[in-house]
C-alpha cells in the first residue's frame, strides 16, 4: 500500500519533470521566433539596400519598389600640350592660359542627354571646371604649360532635371584633344533623392508591403547626411543595419562618393 | 518490500529516459539560415563594383597594383571580414586563403582601361573572423 510519502515523492518528481519540459520547450520556441524575426528583418534590409540598384517602379506617390539608381555616363579628355598634338604643326609649343576644349554629345552618340547634367572634373585636383554650353555643344578652357598634359573627366546623365549654368569660354584652340570611349556607370540620382524625400513614409510602407519599420540614410564619406528617409530609430529593440558604398549626384550635378545605410526595426 | 524497490527503480529509469529524450530533442536550437554567406558575397561584389564605378578599379588592374586594390577594398569591407585579392588571368594565386574557414570568392572581369585592352580578372576571397 502506498503511503502519503510515496504520493508526495511521485508528485514532486512529476512537477520537476513537467517544469523541465516546459522550460526546454519555451526556450526552444523563443529561440526559433527570434531567429526567424531577425532573418526576416535582414531580408527586408537587404532588399531595401537594392535601392541603389533599382529605379522607382512605378514612379509615383505610392511606389511598389523603392529605387534611386540611374545610369550615367562618363569619358576622359586628354589635353596634351606637346608638338604632336598641335593643330598647326608649324606652330611652336608654348604655355596656354585659355586653351579651348570642346565636344558635342550628339555627335558622340548621346543626342537625348540632359545636357545640364554635364559636369567636368580636372583629374589632377578633382576640381569642377566651368563650361559654356550651347545645346549639345560644350566648351571649356584649360590653362596648361608647354609639354604638360591634363586629364578631364566628363560626367553626364540622360534623365535628370538640372537647370543649366554657362560661363563663356574663349575661342583659342591650338591643340587636338584626345577623347576616350564613353563608359556607363550606375549612381544615385539627385532627382530621385528629391522624389523620395517628398513621399509619405506611411504610404511608402503600405505600397511596398514592407513588414518592418525602416530608415534609409545616404551620407558622404565624411558622414554628412545627403538623404534620410523613414522612421527615427527606436531607443531599444532589435535593429538590423546593412550598408554599401555608392556614387551619388549632388544638387549641382557633381559626383560624390558616399554610403547608403539601411536600418530595419 | 522488495517490490517497492523495483517500482522505485522503474520510476527512476522512466524519468531518466524522459529527461534524456528532452535533452536530446531540444538540446540544439534552430540553426540560423546561411544568410551570412550570401551577405558576405554581396559585400565582396559590391565593393568591387563601387571601385569600378568610382574609376579606381581599372587603374589598379591596368597597373597590376594589388597593394592599392587591397587597401581600397579594406576600407570598404566591415572590419570583421578578412579577404585576399588577386589580379590574375586564368590561374589565380590562393596561397594566403585559409583552408579551414568558410570562404566565398567573387570574380570580376576587367576588359579595358581607357583605350587599352587588358583582359584581367580580379578574384576576391572573403571570410569572417574576429578582428
Amino acid at each position: 500500500m502506498a503511503s502519503q510519502i510515496d504520493y508526495m515523492i511521485a508528485a514532486s518528481i512529476f512537477l520537476v519533470v513537467f517544469a523541465f519540459t516546459v522550460s526546454f520547450v519555451t526556450n526552444y520556441y523563443a529561440d526559433i521566433r527570434t531567429t526567424v524575426v531577425i532573418s526576416s528583418m535582414k531580408s527586408q534590409a537587404l532588399s531595401l539596400l537594392g535601392i541603389a540598384d533599382f529605379e522607382f517602379q512605378p514612379n509615383s506617390s505610392q511606389p511598389e519598389r523603392l529605387g534611386l539608381q540611374t545610369k550615367a555616363f562618363r569619358f576622359l579628355i586628354l589635353v596634351n600640350n606637346t608638338q604632336q598634338y598641335m593643330i598647326n604643326q608649324s606652330d611652336s609649343i608654348a604655355n596656354r592660359e585659355n586653351e579651348q576644349v570642346l565636344f558635342n554629345l550628339t555627335t558622340m552618340g548621346f543626342p537625348n542627354s540632359n545636357y545640364n547634367s554635364t559636369v567636368i572634373y580636372d583629374i589632377s585636383n578633382n576640381n569642377m571646371v566651368s563650361y559654356q554650353r550651347n545645346a549639345d555643344l560644350i566648351k571649356f578652357n584649360v590653362s596648361i604649360n608647354s609639354n604638360q598634359h591634363k586629364f578631364f573627366m566628363v560626367y553626364f546623365d540622360d534623365d535628370s532635371n538640372f537647370t543649366g549654368s554657362s560661363i563663356a569660354a574663349s575661342e583659342s584652340n591650338n591643340l587636338t584633344e584626345k577623347i576616350y570611349p564613353v563608359e556607363e556607370i550606375s549612381l544615385i540620382q539627385w532627382k530621385k533623392i528629391n522624389q523620395l524625400v517628398q513621399l509619405s513614409y506611411g504610404n511608402v510602407k503600405n505600397s511596398t508591403g514592407l513588414q518592418y519599420d525602416f530608415n534609409i540614410l545616404l551620407t558622404d564619406l565624411a558622414d554628412n547626411t545627403v538623404l534620410e528617409f523613414g522612421q527615427s530609430l527606436p531607443s531599444r529593440g532589435t535593429i538590423v543595419s546593412v550598408e554599401r558604398r555608392v556614387l551619388y549626384q549632388n544638387s549641382t550635378a557633381g559626383i560624390g562618393t558616399g554610403k547608403i545605410i539601411v536600418r530595419v526595426f | 518490500m522488495k517490490k517497492g524497490y523495483v517500482y522505485s527503480l522503474e520510476m527512476l529509469i522512466a524519468v531518466s529516459i524522459i529527461l534524456v529524450a528532452l535533452v536530446l530533442i531540444f538540446r540544439e536550437g534552430p540553426k540560423e539560415q546561411e544568410i551570412e554567406v550570401s551577405l558576405l558575397k554581396r559585400y565582396a561584389w559590391e565593393s568591387l563594383e563601387y571601385l569600378n564605378n568610382n574609376g579606381t578599379l581599372r587603374e589598379y588592374v591596368a597597373n597590376d597594383d594589388e597593394g592599392s586594390l587591397e587597401s581600397a577594398v579594406g576600407e570598404i569591407l566591415p572590419i570583421n571580414v578578412f579577404f585576399e585579392v588577386d589580379i590574375c588571368g586564368l590561374q589565380c594565386d590562393d596561397t594566403n586563403v585559409p583552408k579551414n574557414e568558410t570562404v566565398i570568392s567573387v570574380d570580376y572581369y576587367v576588359s579595358g582601361y581607357r583605350n587599352v585592352f587588358i583582359d584581367k580578372k580580379i578574384k576576391l576571397w572573403a571570410w569572417t573572423g574576429i578582428p
